[in-house]
């Protein structure tokens, strides 16, 4: 596990012509990053020197690095290594006198601006003082951050050295306006998304190589050109060490996987079920319901691996949970909400019975027991927080059904979403006119047994849809109702493309393919999941697990990967189990909850973590890994993995 | 006494040498006369560097001292665009006193202005 050294400053009080400029973007660039690789390599706090706008001086910061540094090289056995990730961010410049290099810090001073920032020599030179086990990384976020290289150089002559820079010896690097700068901004994005196209563990020259890209496609005149080079002989390349676990790696289903809870927020024994758990396109937020209650929560912010970092702005309002943190960890029976939580209490007048976002993350919707839709505003849902007020956060409320919806489902393309209930009507709706005032009207109704071309097989008194999904090119809907039959209609001729009675009880959740629509997969109250391939002459149903790989109980959720090689299901029973979707088979499972179940499970957009709600104990956090690559390595009590 | 900002840049360098060359001259020119400051400011308020603009403060009765500033500065450099207050001019081969004129010239025209 590396250790991470952040230095660098936002404000600087001695350089009174920097005014406040970049302050924002460059405490977000700050905040991202420690976030991002705190989460990834799971750093603990020793793990971490933070001294990232320190007023402490040059001198001081570096003996407060080297004091930090000693204990950890002298615990190294002979044969271990600890890379050390050197991070600046703030501003770089040449002294125009001996034209050396500087970092500027808290403490620079615009008398002496190159003794009062540090110098990279510097920083070299204490890392010059431990032996080869301990590998240097220095990544800058700074003007002419190329112009480093040189003193750099210097050190490489002694010891191996990786170095990384934004931008090139004399060009300059930006930020956006507030958030972060355009460097770290992309790294960090990159962390969050990972690559499909790599391998588990990505080396800096991973790393580099895609965020030119990431920069190219950002585009615009500012973009600068990060550099990267190693210095110094090395037996294996600094720059090729498997160094940052891949979110996106992708799973191999022919070797051993497992599912390992990353996160957990218990919830408390007084309060109502957790529901219709749904995750953000950005994976950036999740939604959940309780009763009448929808909250939105900011994933990265909300769930620290360490805790006490929350910050609390508004101690009146009450979170139903606590945060699970080990047996030190406070216990209240309320905490407050932490700021990176939007609840939305009392929004709907009865209980929430489904949710969804739609594919461009802009909108949420969710539906109750009274046939109520309300369209809310993600960007406006999370302007403040954390709040309890719907007002201004919510485009629209309609009551498209009379009776209790039950599923609603985006189409792929985003511009089309259906609902439908226990009135026995799928409607589909244009997603633009949702967002307007006006009178709306459906786009298309099908009807119960609507446009049946032939003698259905299975014909119902009672059609009351229980889950619902558009395929994958967005042409067919299938709905499965509380019978187990499931329904096939291409959208907007009605006509009914498939119809059979999958299972034996009501249908819980029903997904297409990503990535075809002759697949459908069906979940069910009678612990089957069934695979129906429309891709033969004659739709073929077969079922995933028998014998001792099934679910026990109702199956109440499934997921499928975005490259459709892995199936999620959740049931009534606890467990979440892991399946290819190919061939069928159960490749990991892991028992969940102890109470009544999990309610869903979902896949984050393309990284390997699902995300799951167990009706009466908590929300959990999936890490999916080839068995030896786990981004984690040690697991802290919260961290082990909940298996028999 | 009222004072003015005039800013001083080097359009034809890369923002690395314009860096340099802003923190040298503002070193240079920061209190070469009374009520005279000088500080280097970035001429893109959304770049991670020091800045490759001289601001310089000055009251009317300190122009000729910043220009003779400004000239000893220049001779030493060679030769160097400088756009002052966005007037642009090449000094090149400029005998001394003719340098010394023409940048009083612009400092107060950049006043003026």
């Amino acid at each position: 596990m590396p250790a991470l050294v952040l230095i660098g400053a936002s404000h600087f009080p001695g350089l009174p012509s920097m005014a406040h400029d970049g302050e924002g973007a460059l405490r977000g660039a700050h905040d991202q990053v420690i976030r991002e690789l705190t989460d990834l390599l799971r750093l603990r706090d020793n793990d971490i020197l933070d001294l990232f706008d320190s007023a402490a001086s040059a001198t001081d910061q570096l003996n407060d690095f080297a004091n930090w540094l000693r204990p950890m090289a002298a615990a190294l056995s002979e044969s271990e290594t600890l890379p050390v990730l050197v991070y600046y961010i703030g501003h770089g410049g040449v002294d125009h006198q001996r034209l050396d290099y500087f970092l500027a810090i808290g403490a620079t001073s615009d008398i002496e601006r190159n003794r009062s920032s540090l110098s990279v020599q510097s920083v070299l030179n204490i890392l010059a003082e431990f032996d080869e086990r301990i590998k240097p990384f220095v990544i800058l976020d700074a003007c002419f951050s190329g112009s480093a290289l040189k003193e750099t150089s210097t050190f490489g002559k002694v010891r191996p050295v990786a170095l990384w820079t934004s931008s090139a010896a004399q060009e300059t690097s930006h930020f956006d306006a507030s958030s972060t700068t355009n460097f770290s901004g992309a790294l960090c994005h990159l962390l969050a998304e990972g690559s499909t196209q790599h391998s588990p563990m990505l080396s800096v020259r991973d790393l580099h190589g895609l965020l030119r890209v990431q920069l190219q496609r950002s585009g615009g005149a500012r973009v600068s050109n990060p550099q990267l080079h190693e210095l110094g002989q090395v037996a294996q390349s600094l720059l090729d060490m498997p160094l940052i676990p891949n979110r996106a790696a992708r799973i191999d289903v022919n070797r051993p996987i497992s599912v390992r809870r990353t996160r957990r927020r218990e919830k408390l024994e007084d309060i109502e079920r957790i529901d219709n758990l749904a995750i953000h396109p950005s994976g950036e937020f999740f939604s959940y319901t309780m009763e009448h209650d929808l909250f939105l929560e900011r994933l990265t912010e909300a769930w620290p691996v360490r805790i006490g970092q929350h910050q609390v702005s508004e101690p009146n309002l009450q979170l139903k949970f606590e945060i699970s943190g080990g047996e030190d960890a406070p216990r209240a029976t309320r905490v407050p909400v932490p700021n990176s939580v939007f609840a939305f209490e009392g929004s709907h007048e009865s209980r929430i019975t489904a949710t969804a976002f739609s594919p461009q993350g802009s909108l949420l919707l969710s539906a109750d027991t009274t046939g109520c839709v309300i369209v809310w505003s993600v960007a406006r849902m999370v302007e403040d927080a954390p709040t309890s007020r719907a007002e201004g956060r919510t485009l629209r409320r309609f009551w498209p059904h009379d009776d209790a919806i039950t599923s609603i489902a985006f189409s792929p393309s985003g511009d089309r979403v259906a609902t439908a209930g226990f009135d026995e009507v799928v409607r589909v709706w244009d997603v633009r006119e949702l967002q307007s005032d006006a009178d709306i009207e459906p786009i298309s109704e099908l009807e119960k047994k609507s446009n049946i071309q032939r003698v259905a097989k299975h014909a119902h008194d009672i059609e009351q849809i229980q889950a619902m999904a558009f395929s994958s090119s967005g042409a067919h809907l299938a709905t499965g109702d509380q019978n187990g039959v499931v329904v096939v209609r291409e959208i907007y001729s009605k006509l009914e493309f498939y119809r059979g009675r999958v299972h034996n009880a009501a249908v819980r959740d029903i997904k297409f393919s990503p990535l075809t629509d002759d697949t459908l997969v069906t979940a069910s109250d009678d612990t089957r999941i069934r695979k129906i391939d429309f891709g033969v002459t004659k739709p073929a149903v077969s079922t995933l697990g028998v014998g001792p790989d099934k679910h026990t109980d109702c199956v109440n959720s499934i997921a499928i990967s975005d490259n459709a090689e892995l199936l999620v299901s959740s049931a009534s029973d606890g467990w979440i189990k892991l399946w290819s979707l190919a061939d069928e088979r159960l490749l990991a499972n892991v028992k969940a909850a102890f109470e009544r179940g999990i309610d869903r499970v979902a896949f984050f957009p393309r990284r390997n973590l699902l995300a799951s709600d167990a009706v009466f104990e908590d929300i959990s956090i999936w890490e999916v890994a080839n068995d030896g690559e786990f981004a984690s390595t040690e697991f802290s009590p919260v961290n082990e993995q909940a298996s028999d | 006494m009222e004072h003015y900002e005039v800013t001083i840049s080097f359009p034809a360098t890369d923002p690395l040498t314009g860096n340099r060359l802003a923190a040298e001259l503002a070193a240079q020119l920061s209190g070469i006369a009374d009520g005279v400051a000088a500080k280097t400011r970035r001429d893109t308020s959304d770049s991670q560097d020091f800045g490759s603009l001289v601001a310089v403060v000055l009251g009317a009765p300190a122009v000729i001292a910043v220009a003779q500033g400004l000239a000893d500065w220049i001779r030493k450099q060679g030769r160097v665009d400088i756009e002052i207050s966005r007037e642009v001019v090449r000094l090149e081969n400029v005998a001394d006193k003719d340098l010394e004129k023409i940048l009083e010239l612009m400092l107060s025209k950049a006043i003026e202005k």
